[in-house]
């Protein structure tokens, strides 16, 4: 088991490194499908291919008497790629067909003409040991030599090639009409990204298999974008994330006979993709469900504190000196009081002060009365002023109201420029007669 | 160049598929000019900005650009598209959409290095967005978005801006914070054309005007020809519009 773990095996080393740079490829060029909402024309040629080996091996079979070549094979499947990439060009430009209705249109003609040809092919004597069958599933073990040369080098190639063409695919990816202003030609770029995919789809057929070659190149994208903020960090994650799955595919199907490895790296993938989505650092759902849950404990002590405002005098409060003494001249805050207050049972207000004790904003004074803290009143303080300037902002300026949103800062204080807080500072003395301060 | 039309159009006719969308214009844009091109919905302004730009469909006629051909004058050309033109899910920050305005003095193959990033930021700073640099664009409201937008094209060291619906979206503070903007580079000789939607500001803010529905309404001088008439012959009668002269007034 370590043996093929550390690739000490002569065999698992090249079958693992050929696919490692099949990986790091699709990883690449899937978050530019991704991105570019392509990932079903990637599925499309994939399938198509299939008709090109069976011609390409029918034709080779008659002329030299074997079909078992993997050049001519994968350049059969190849043509017939961009064959489907064509028609479907031309179908997008004159027929009035809906994009996705193409696809599946392309995809399902071309992959069903693919497995007529494959069975007349598997019924002929020879036909059955041709292995045919693997470029549908992948297998990664009947991989000889040069297969896996062939595979690794047009790889690092296609790898090179979109890392050339960066940042000419991601202005047109994001904002088309711009980059055509620059003069880029959008298409071309697209043309050159599908070529791309086509060239890599095909070299891919034989470890991964056509079925599941789109899963290799759009699940890592897809992983990585739960991660990653920007394209390039997209990239190199999405490139980690293939490789790693395309290595643990290899290994299990170098260690379990008869393993399929397309299925085993798109497992390995799914994995990967699953502890993304849940704890995905840019859009996991573990840390959005977090944030909602800090969210609705910060609203929750919010609408506290502003029912605190009624059991204090304000006004009092804003003049005094030293407001922790003066305090202790107030009743306890009941929960009998908060209920009525804030319009809730008496259980959910239980829940909202043993919140606030917990975090030390209130203190016990009897099981169902309490007192601020020093901390306590200075939230409180800090909550309500920014409640009065938020009113008083939004009575002034109406109609700079969006601003308030897509800001980090929860105090008006922070966002405003000086000169503006007091006009709010002299709107509020005027018409409320305070304004809290610290 | 002084007397030289920063972009002269003549028999420019646009067609999608069979319909034309602009027939056979005839405009001279003067350079170091404020230009607003206004229209009802459909009336083709979008597609004059990108038939400038040969970006389109399909055109007819002949657009110079300072006496030349756009494709030789592309780099004295800056674009601000739409805001919903873009994917605003893509994985880029601020800085990112800024530099890409730099993206053809970078050229083919480079990548973005430190100084092109000094650029960038500097033309942020020009519009106040410094401290969002690094901010993913989802993340900015209407206004920031739109100001992103801006320093790309400001970036871009252009001769001439065009600029489709700048103030959609965007709360009036940004929109008097373009405006501004919009007005230094007019003393910087620049030349700004503007799709623009709301009919009070025009007099405001725009030296000359486009009145475009489909056909050319008019084109001069704001004074001259935002008049109630051409206002009229444009939208049709169905349009309320407070009176031109009016706005005027209430500017001083």
């Amino acid at each position: 088991m370590i043996d093929i773990l550390l690739l000490r095996d002569y065999n698992t080393r090249i079958v693992v490194l050929g696919t490692l740079a099949l990986g790091i490829s699709c990883g690449v060029l899937g978050v530019f499908l991704l991105l570019r909402k392509r990932a079903l024309l990637g599925d499309a040629l994939s399938h198509a291919a299939l008709p090109g080996i069976g011609i390409a091996y029918l034709l080779m079979y008659s002329l030299w008497g074997t079909g078992r070549n993997l050049l001519g094979l994968l350049l059969g499947a190849a043509l017939s790629a961009f064959l489907a990439m064509g028609v479907l060009l031309l179908l997008r430009r004159y027929s009035k067909l809906k994009e996705d209705t193409i696809i599946a249109l392309v995809l399902s003609t071309f992959f069903g003409l693919g497995i007529v040809l494959l069975s007349i092919i598997q019924k002929s004597p020879q036909g059955h040991a041709a292995g045919l069958q693997n470029f549908i599933y992948g297998d990664t073990a009947s991989m000889i030599r040069a297969d896996l040369l062939l595979m690794s080098l047009v790889s690092l190639l296609l790898l090179l090639c979109s890392l050339a063409l960066f940042k000419e695919i991601g202005i047109v990816t994001f904002n088309q009409d711009y980059a055509a202003s620059l003069g880029y030609r959008p298409l071309y770029i697209d043309i050159a990204v599908i070529c791309m995919t086509v060239l890599l789809t095909v070299v891919g057929l034989q470890a991964v298999g056509l079925i599941l070659m789109i899963a290799l190149l759009i699940v890592p994208a897809v992983a990585a974008r739960f991660w990653a903020q920007n394209l390039r960090s997209m990239c190199r994650l999405a490139a980690l994330f293939g490789a790693l799955s395309c290595y643990c595919g290899a290994l299990l199907s170098a260690r379990i006979e008869e393993f399929p490895a397309g299925a085993a790296i798109v497992l390995a993938g799914g994995i990967i993709l699953i502890f993304s989505i849940l704890l995905g650092k840019e859009r996991g759902l573990m840390l959005g469900l977090l944030r909602n849950f800090r969210q609705h404990r910060e609203v929750m002590l919010h609408r506290l504190f502003l029912a605190l405002r009624y059991h204090y005098d304000l006004k009092r409060l804003s003049q005094s000196h030293n407001v922790a003494d003066y305090l202790t001249d107030y009743p306890h805050i009941t929960h009998h009081w908060l209920a009525n207050q804030m319009r809730l049972p008496e259980l959910g207000v239980a829940r909202i002060t043993s919140l606030a004790y917990r975090k030390q904003l209130l203190r016990r004074m009897d099981r169902k009365a309490y007192r601020l803290t020093t901390e306590g009143l200075t939230k409180m303080i800090e909550v309500v002023r920014n409640h009065q300037l938020y009113h008083a902002f939004i009575s002034l300026y109406p109609q700079r109201v969006p601003e308030l949103n897509h800001n980090d800062e929860f105090l008006i204080e922070k966002m405003l420029p000086p000169e503006e807080l007091q006009s709010i500072y002299q709107y509020l003395q005027r018409e409320e007669g305070y304004l809290l301060q610290f | 160049m002084s007397n030289q039309s920063a972009i002269s159009i003549s028999d420019l006719t646009v067609a999608y598929q069979r319909t034309p969308v602009l027939w056979d214009l005839h405009l001279e844009i003067p350079p170091a000019n404020l230009v607003g091109i206004i229209g009802p919905n459909g009336a083709g302004k979008s597609t004059l900005l990108k038939a400038i730009m040969n970006i389109g469909p399909s055109s007819s006629g002949r657009i110079l650009i300072y006496g030349e051909p756009y494709t030789l004058q592309r780099p004295l050309i800056a674009y601000v598209p739409q805001r919903n033109s873009v994917d605003w899910d893509f994985p880029v920050n601020a800085l990112e959409v800024v530099a890409m305005g730099l993206y053809r003095q970078i050229g083919w193959f480079r990548r973005v290095n430190a100084k092109h990033r000094q650029q960038a930021l500097a033309a942020l700073r020009s519009v106040g967005m410094e401290s969002y640099a690094y901010r993913h664009i989802s993340k900015l409201s209407g206004g920031q978005q739109q100001r992103v937008f801006l320093a790309r094209a400001l970036v871009q060291e252009a001769q001439i801006f065009l600029m489709d619906e700048p103030f959609a979206g965007v709360d009036a503070k940004t929109e008097q914070a373009i405006v501004i903007l919009l007005q230094e580079l007019r003393q910087r000789h620049k030349t700004v054309v503007v799709v623009h939607h709301d009919l009070r500001s025009v007099p405001q803010y725009f030296d000359s005007v486009i009145m475009l529905n489909r056909v050319l309404i008019a084109a001069g001088a704001t004074t001259e020809v935002f008049t109630e008439e051409n206002i009229h012959r444009c939208y049709g009668g169905k349009m309320e519009v407070a009176k031109p002269v009016k706005a005027l007034h209430s500017l001083v």
